[in-house]
């Protein structure tokens, strides 16, 4: 029942029109600015917690395709995204792979030659640490002030980076969303919810990037 | 007109026609060769072999890569393009490549219509092992999961991701390497590096080329300096290499040309005390070099650096003849005159110079090109030189006999002192001699390897290894040529060979490999693929259907898909489509095209370390073949040793004759201890140095042989003056000894070898020729 009064909000709740980020070319002191608000939050963050919900819209399908899970983003070693619903799967995203655990074992793939693998590891570390700045060999940036403290960024692909077309990325003390839309129309929007800063990581989180 | 003025009128005339042929014909298109390579023997039997040596190994030939490295990978992007833009300035180069943008309309376009047979290896293996559930567990986990949020293609039209994973496959660079924000970085995961590749616009060996080249580099690498002050730059391929080796050949002309004339000079103006030889020497000399160019030119169409570096000390032995000539003015000094030293010297000369000559037209044997041309450099160079000593000096020798100098009289009483052994003394002469001889024969080895024969300093050296380290090196030597009836069995055979490479990478064994058939695969693929697809993973009750249903498509979707695949099964992609369209561009060297058995291509390779292996993988792959030309060398090369060594033997059983017609058996038998006797002493002495000898070293001993006989018989036909005859050969081993002396000190091993060979045969040789001759105790001198 409440699952599928979420669904129903999230279909009343049209994706946010592409907002005019896009207008708004940002260069590394403007992204600074932009991110102010959130960087000071982070500062002395050595993890974070949270719960994500993914909904992706794909052309051709009514309902969206909706996933739900938590996070874990460890500083020095990189994402946990572990996946409840609709199926129990986790992936862990480092700067060099992006592994994926399942009952029988990890599968990696590796970033070094694949250049979309890497440009998602990029931006997951780009969404969680608020490093933009490394991002800027792979995307065009954009910022814009949005009030109240929140902020919307842009990334454009500046070489075609496989179906790609932009990436908005939403926050205010931390980031709350992120829409990656495709050509042909799919569109994902990952909405980040109750983020937990911590200035240390405990060791059972650590334990988590342990190779299996 | 008198006899001498007829022979000055006809050496005049000779050269005036040497120097206009030289001046008119050959001047103005003189080409300087300095391609270490085609001095080497031409080893492809096979026509298509050497086609695909042609085609393939030039446009290899043509390429460097440059590997630059910075603390992180923004500063490295920066220099490198700071170098590339600074090397394309020039004309050097044809193309740099350095930013690479993937063009994926074309890409589109040309595989698009052929997507239903086209498979990745691993979806292929994936499916073959697993069954198109295995996709649809992957389809979901990417669409529920990060993994999926970059795909290649739109999920509507490629749900399960098989054409993008083709198309990755198919862009993606090579094995140790990735493609970085537009650029070429080695995927060793150390972020600060990328690559610049540059194409010359001509041979790497072409001396304006390499000219052009070097001052391209090195504006490059300073404006990469300028860029970037942390950066370096470390390259690999020919054309540096070609650049060192001409840079030193063309010192050594310089070094050992200029030091041979100096000590031809020294010792003119040391024994002769007089200007006239030393004018006369010069000039005959000049026009020996002036012959001896235009003989190689005339019959090779090109004059090799090597052989020039050879030539060089050709001065050395040519100046024998002019030696004999004056010594004789020590023998006669009041009454002496041009035209009785001509009596006497002069069929000595001419024997000496026929036999010089003889043991010089061993080097025609091999196929060799490099020993060809110095062949015909010697020959012509010392046919020229006596003929010039013969037809020339006698007229303007002038006409006065000279005492000889104290210092050399002093020397020449010593050498005339020289007894012939005998008695105890000889049997403790013969035991020594005999066991320093097969202590050292029996210590002697011999290496063929041709890498052994050819010298990379070691900056270059370490370039390439450091490059070979982080991506597995550029273009190796070795490469497979596949061949077939036509295209579909050629690309069928690549098929079967690269499976076996593959295992090969993963084992290590190789760092990758350049094939047509990894973007083209064969029909029979096509059509199998196409199957393979059509059974696992399509079908109104296949995975597909199944997957779409689950996700909540309708049914149009799947029949849309469905019907895209069927569309396309009758016409697979075809290898000249693609080689037509600029997309093969990287790869159209790999294509040999149309040949006598059909149609060839080339796998090439990269970062070769296990060659058993790959000898192997090629094993049992009908119409592949490993070509592998550096081992073919030295297999040659060692072919041509064992033979020139029997060749050796037979060289001295054909003196012999005249020899033994001539003087008698017992005399002939005295005259050959000392060439003899020489050569196996310098082979002892490699084998007690620890030197292994080679080819080189043989022909080398070939030489000594034909100088050992001149010095037999300079001193028997000269007997009756042997102190002056003992003078002059002496005069002349020096001179020889100076010029080969400097060869042995050659950064090129093949002609250090030979060098090295002449100058302890011709030393040795010399001794014993003096020993052997000299009167036995008793006797008065």
């Amino acid at each position: 029942m409440i699952r599928a009064l979420l669904l129903a909000a999230s279909l009343l709740a049209p994706l946010p029109a592409l907002a005019s980020v896009f207008e708004h070319p940002a260069d590394a002191a403007e992204l600074a600015r932009t991110l102010a608000p959130a960087t000071a939050a982070l500062a002395s963050a050595q993890s974070l917690h949270g719960r994500y919900r993914q909904t992706k819209q794909l052309a051709g399908l009514p309902a969206p395709l909706v996933s739900e899970g938590d996070f874990l983003f460890a500083r020095a070693l990189g994402i946990a995204w572990r996946t409840d619903k609709p199926f129990a799967a986790e992936l862990l995203i480092t700067p060099d792979a992006l592994i994926q655990r399942s009952a029988t074992g990890e599968q990696r793939i590796d970033a070094a030659t694949q250049p979309a693998v890497r440009a998602i590891a990029q931006v997951f570390f780009a969404v969680f640490a608020l490093d933009f700045g490394r991002l800027s060999a792979t995307f065009e940036p954009y910022a814009m002030g949005e009030g109240d403290g929140r902020w919307v960024l842009g990334l454009l692909p500046r070489e075609r980076l496989g179906a790609l077309e932009s990436i908005e990325i939403r926050g205010d003390t931390s980031v709350t969303q992120v829409i990656l839309r495709e050509q042909g129309g799919d569109s994902t929007r990952i909405d980040l919810t109750q983020t937990r800063i911590s200035a240390a990581l405990a060791e059972h989180d650590r334990a988590r990037f342990e190779r299996r | 007109m008198s006899a001498l003025r007829l022979r000055f009128a006809v050496w005049l005339a000779l050269v005036a026609v040497l120097v206009w042929l030289f001046v008119t014909q050959l001047a103005p298109r003189l080409r300087i060769e300095s391609d270490i390579t085609a001095m080497l023997p031409q080893t492809a039997p096979d026509a298509v072999v050497e086609q695909a040596l042609a085609r393939f190994a030039a446009a290899a030939g043509r390429r460097s890569i440059f590997l630059i490295e910075a603390p992180d990978f923004a500063r490295a992007r920066a220099a490198g393009a700071a170098f590339a833009a600074a090397l394309a300035r020039g004309d050097a180069f044809e193309a740099i490549e350095f930013e690479r943008h993937v063009d994926w309309a074309a890409i589109d376009a040309q595989f698009g219509p052929h997507r239903g047979g086209l498979l990745s290896q691993q979806d292929r293996e994936l499916l073959q092992r697993e069954g198109g559930e295995a996709l649809v567990e992957a389809a979901l986990r990417d669409l529920y999961t990060p993994t999926g949020l970059i795909r290649v293609r739109p999920f509507a039209e490629d749900p399960l991701k098989l054409y993008g994973n083709f198309l990755l496959g198919l862009t993606q660079p090579g094995a140790r390497l990735a493609l970085r924000d537009g650029v070429l970085t080695p995927a060793d995961g150390h972020p600060g590096a990328v690559l610049v590749a540059a194409v010359l616009r001509d041979s790497p060996f072409a001396i304006g080329a390499q000219h052009k080249a070097a001052d391209a580099l090195a504006s490059a690498e300073h404006a990469l300096r300028t860029a970037v002050p942390e950066a370096r730059v470390a390259s690999s391929g020919v054309l540096r290499h070609a650049i060192v080796n001409s840079q030193r050949a063309r010192h050594e002309i310089g070094l050992f040309g200029g030091l041979s004339l100096a000590g031809v000079f020294a010792v003119f103006a040391y024994c002769f005390r007089s200007l006239r030889p030393l004018l006369l020497v010069v000039c005959a000399l000049g026009v020996g070099t002036l012959a001896s160019i235009s003989a190689v030119h005339g019959l090779f169409g090109q004059v090799h650096l090597l052989s020039l570096v050879f030539g060089s000390s050709l001065i050395g032995v040519a100046v024998d003849y002019a030696i004999h000539f004056f010594s004789d003015r020590f023998r006669e000094p009041a009454g002496w005159s041009g035209e009785r030293a001509l009596r006497h010297v002069g069929p000595a000369i001419v024997v000496g110079m026929s036999t010089t000559a003889l043991g010089y037209l061993a080097f025609l044997v091999p196929p060799f090109p490099g020993l060809r041309q110095m062949a015909v450099f010697s020959v012509a160079g010392i046919l020229t030189v006596g003929i010039s000593v013969l037809l020339a000096f006698p007229l303007v020798a002038g006409c006065r006999g000279r005492p000889m100098p104290r210092g050399l009289h002093r020397g020449f009483t010593v050498l005339a002192g020289i007894r012939r052994p005998a008695g105890r003394r000889l049997g403790l002469l013969a035991a020594a001699a005999a066991a320093l001889l097969i202590g050292g024969l029996y210590q002697l080895t011999f290496i063929d390897d041709v890498r052994a024969l050819q010298s990379t300093p070691p900056a270059l050296a370490a370039d390439e290894a450091h490059i070979r380290e982080r991506i597995g090196g550029g273009i190796d030597t070795r490469f497979f040529l596949v061949e077939g009836a036509d295209a579909e069995a050629l690309l069928q055979r690549e098929e079967a060979l690269r499976q076996r490479l593959d295992l090969l990478v993963e084992r290590g064994g190789l760092a990758g490999y350049l094939a047509l058939s990894s973007s083209v695969p064969s029909i029979a693929r096509q059509r199998a693929d196409r199957a393979l697809l059509a059974r696992e993973v399509y079908g109104a009750q296949g995975p597909l259907v199944r997957l779409l249903a689950q996700l909540g498509f309708d049914d149009a979707a799947s029949v849309r898909l469905q019907a895209e695949f069927e569309a396309g099964a009758q016409q697979p992609l075809a290898l000249q489509d693609w080689l037509a369209s600029p997309l093969s561009e990287p790869y159209r060297a790999l294509w040999i095209g149309a040949t006598a058995r059909g149609v060839a291509s080339v796998v090439a390779l990269n970062g070769v370390s296990d060659v058993a292996a790959l000898a192997l993988a090629a094993a049992d792959v009908d119409g592949v073949m490993l070509i592998d030309r550096v081992a073919d060398i030295s297999t040659v090369l060692e072919h041509y040793r064992r033979m020139a060594l029997v060749g050796l033997g037979a060289v001295l059983l054909a003196i012999a004759v005249p020899l033994a017609l001539r003087y008698g058996a017992r005399t002939a038998l005295r005259q050959l201890i000392a060439p003899v006797g020489g050569g196996l002493l310098t082979l002892a002495v490699h084998g007690w140095l620890g030197i292994p000898a080679n080819l080189f070293t043989v022909l080398g001993l070939l030489l000594v042989l034909g100088l050992g006989v001149d010095y037999g018989i300079f001193l028997r036909e000269g007997a009756a003056a042997r102190p002056v005859t003992l003078l002059a050969i002496s005069i002349a081993a020096v001179t020889t000894l100076l010029s080969f002396g400097m060869l042995s000190v050659s950064v090129t091993p093949f002609i250090r070898s030979l060098g090295l060979a002449v100058l302890l045969g011709v030393a040795s040789t010399w001794l014993l020729a003096i020993a052997a001759s000299a009167p036995s105790y008793g006797d008065t001198a």
